[in-house]
């Protein structure tokens, strides 16, 4: 009855359009009225679910981001990445890839990605002759790439959900994100190759000098934060918080184009996008506190174990399967706080590693970023490129199912993750 | 400055995350130039996060960046979208009223039994008392996106940005 109410009022809620975290909320009330479980914990359980230090690393690494792309941060990558392979065939797509990775790994979220690089890529790419809705197809799915490469809040909250390290996770995350990166651009370079494309003229060495040095402060930004976690000179939360002040500094002494209004804008922004995400993060974890009072989350475990029977192969294949599913209907963070509670346990029981198991949820994540009809990438791809989402849906397939193809290989080939993390012990 | 005074939630909640940036920064360098790290910060900073997060939810709502699965009422003629999405800010201003009530009886509770936070030893309803306040302001966003929306003095789209 209770996960009649929990699940019914939740479908029906975000069908009508409902912010998912009220959908989640909501529901979660309902279903505590109708168990007679009372409503006395609910604002503890939000209090709780928000001021965690770990999560904090959220508004701070939203804030470097904000201040990367608004002191001009991705335009200079973008042209560091052009000098060097723009006069290749299928040099914009790599460099759509490459920038990607680069600028996830100082923003550490994929709709921020999309929104940063996409204005600057797309009308590049269209001049060049890629179709738009082919080309913001293929930036709404390397975007999704910035939750795979270090730093990420995908990895920050599945670590602050499973306790498992912030760092490792990180590490982790780096050969995966980059063998999807490299499949996405081989599959986008084999569909446009009938396209007619004018290629850029070679760069000269001074040329690329110039552009080097003047993105090399950029560059420096994912050295500090992954070299002063692993170096041990901070955590992960304070390693979002002096990468938001060496943007700042930046911007202030390096590239002199920070004013205070446009300081006071990038921390409203910060802080109201890092709301949409802390208020689903509420919501969420009251949902999964009521899932599992509910015994909801023992139900389903029995039901996976008995179903997988012991096999880690088979039960690798339902959290994927689930996870591809909800990912077409739930964001991210609210896939995160609902399965990790139902998948971690089983996972420990096979001996399924539980980074991998991590890298394999925020890869799968990712992916829904950039599925329709719920994915956030695709909406920020579509109103930069001025195309429908069914026109990007289209084009986005071939790169869906190779992304899926990277998701199986990590899935199941378990070294391409454990590799780097393995080194740090 | 009228500006500021019309989004008093704006204006609290930026200052309050370049203090928290500022704070943690701080903090990194005292552990190293100086060998004492503030340690009663992290507890400051993390509770401060929660008015931050609650504003930061109200500041969406007013500009209409919640996400959501918005494919179906999209679909939907202009007048019957109108009424649909109004009534989901409804919906939204409701919750956030139960979460009001609920975060005022929790600070009641704090403040009536005398608890201190776990490192600073401070009363933990200075800080409790952030769940009432932020929910109330969210509710009054959804309130008044629901009111410019049935009222037809609507001039944002609403998006999916994030």
């Amino acid at each position: 009855m209770i996960t009649l109410v929990l699940l019914g009022s939740f479908a029906v809620l975000l069908i009508l359009g409902i912010p998912i975290s009220v959908s989640l909320g909501v529901s979660s009330i309902l279903a505590l009225l109708a168990s007679g479980l009372g409503l006395g914990m609910i604002a503890t359980n939000v209090f709780a679910a928000i001021s965690k230090f770990v999560l904090l690393a959220i508004p701070f690494f939203i804030v470097a981001g904000n201040i990367m792309e608004k002191t001009g941060i991705s335009h200079r990558l973008i042209n560091l990445a052009q000098a060097f392979v723009g006069h290749k065939r299928g040099g914009l797509p790599i460099v759509c890839v490459i920038v990607s990775c680069f600028f996830a790994a100082i923003s550490g979220s994929g709709p921020a990605t999309v929104a940063a690089l996409g204005p600057i890529i797309i009308p590049a790419m269209v001049k060049a002759g890629y179709k738009a809705s082919h080309t913001a197809a293929l930036i709404a799915i390397t975007g999704a790439i910035g939750v795979i490469i270090p730093p990420s809040t995908s990895m920050v909250i599945y670590a602050s959900i499973t306790g498992v390290s912030v760092g490792k996770m990180f590490m982790a995350g780096i050969i995966p994100g980059i063998l999807m990166g490299t499949l996405l651009a081989i599959e986008f370079i084999r569909e446009t190759k009938k396209d007619n494309i004018i290629m850029l003229p070679k760069a000269s060495n001074s040329e690329r000098w110039i552009s080097l040095k003047e993105a090399l402060a950029g560059l420096m930004m994912p050295v500090i934060i992954l070299g002063g976690i692993y170096g041990g000179i901070f955590t992960p939360t304070e390693a979002a918080a002096v990468s938001a002040v060496y943007g700042l500094l930046v911007g202030v002494f390096i590239y002199k184009n920070v004013t205070l209004k446009m300081l006071y804008k990038i921390f409203v922004d910060s802080v109201a996008q890092s709301g949409v995400i802390m208020y689903i993060i509420a919501c969420a974890s009251l949902f999964a506190w009521v899932i599992n009072v509910a015994g909801i989350g023992n139900l389903v475990q029995n039901a996976i174990v008995q179903f997988a029977d012991g096999n880690w192969i088979v039960f690798m294949i339902i959290v994927n399967v689930t996870l591809l599913i909800a990912g077409c209907f739930i964001d991210v963070v609210s896939s995160f706080y609902i399965f990790t509670p139902i998948f971690y346990p089983i996972a420990l029981q096979m001996g399924y590693d539980p980074i991998l198991l991590g890298i394999v949820m925020v890869m799968n994540t990712a992916i829904g970023l950039a599925t329709p009809p719920v994915g956030a990438n695709l909406y920020v791809a579509c109103s930069i490129a001025d195309v429908s989402v069914l026109d990007i849906s289209k084009r986005i397939l071939g790169l869906v199912i190779v992304s899926v193809i990277a998701l199986l290989l990590v899935t199941y080939i378990p070294q391409i993750t454990l590799f780097l993390p393995g080194l740090m012990k | 400055m009228k500006k500021y005074l019309r989004n008093p939630e704006e204006f609290l909640a930026a200052i309050a995350l370049l203090f928290m940036t500022l704070i943690a920064f701080i903090n990194v360098i005292a552990r190293y130039c100086f060998t004492s790290s503030i340690s009663f910060t992290e507890e400051l900073v993390t509770k401060m996060f929660v008015l931050i997060s609650l504003f930061g939810a109200a500041i969406a709502a007013k500009r209409r960046s919640h996400l959501g699965l918005t494919l179906i009422t999209d679909s939907l003629p202009e007048r019957t979208r109108k009424y649909v999405v109004g009534s989901g800010y409804i919906l939204s201003a409701i919750f956030s009223i139960v979460l009001m009530y609920l975060g005022a009886k929790m600070t009641i509770y704090e403040f009536s039994v005398g608890q201190l936070t776990a490192g600073m030893q401070w009363p933990e309803w200075i800080f409790g008392i952030y769940v009432p306040i932020g929910a109330a302001f969210i509710a009054f966003r959804f309130i008044m996106e629901a009111i410019k929306l049935f009222t037809n003095r609507d001039t944002k789209q609403e998006g999916n940005e994030v």
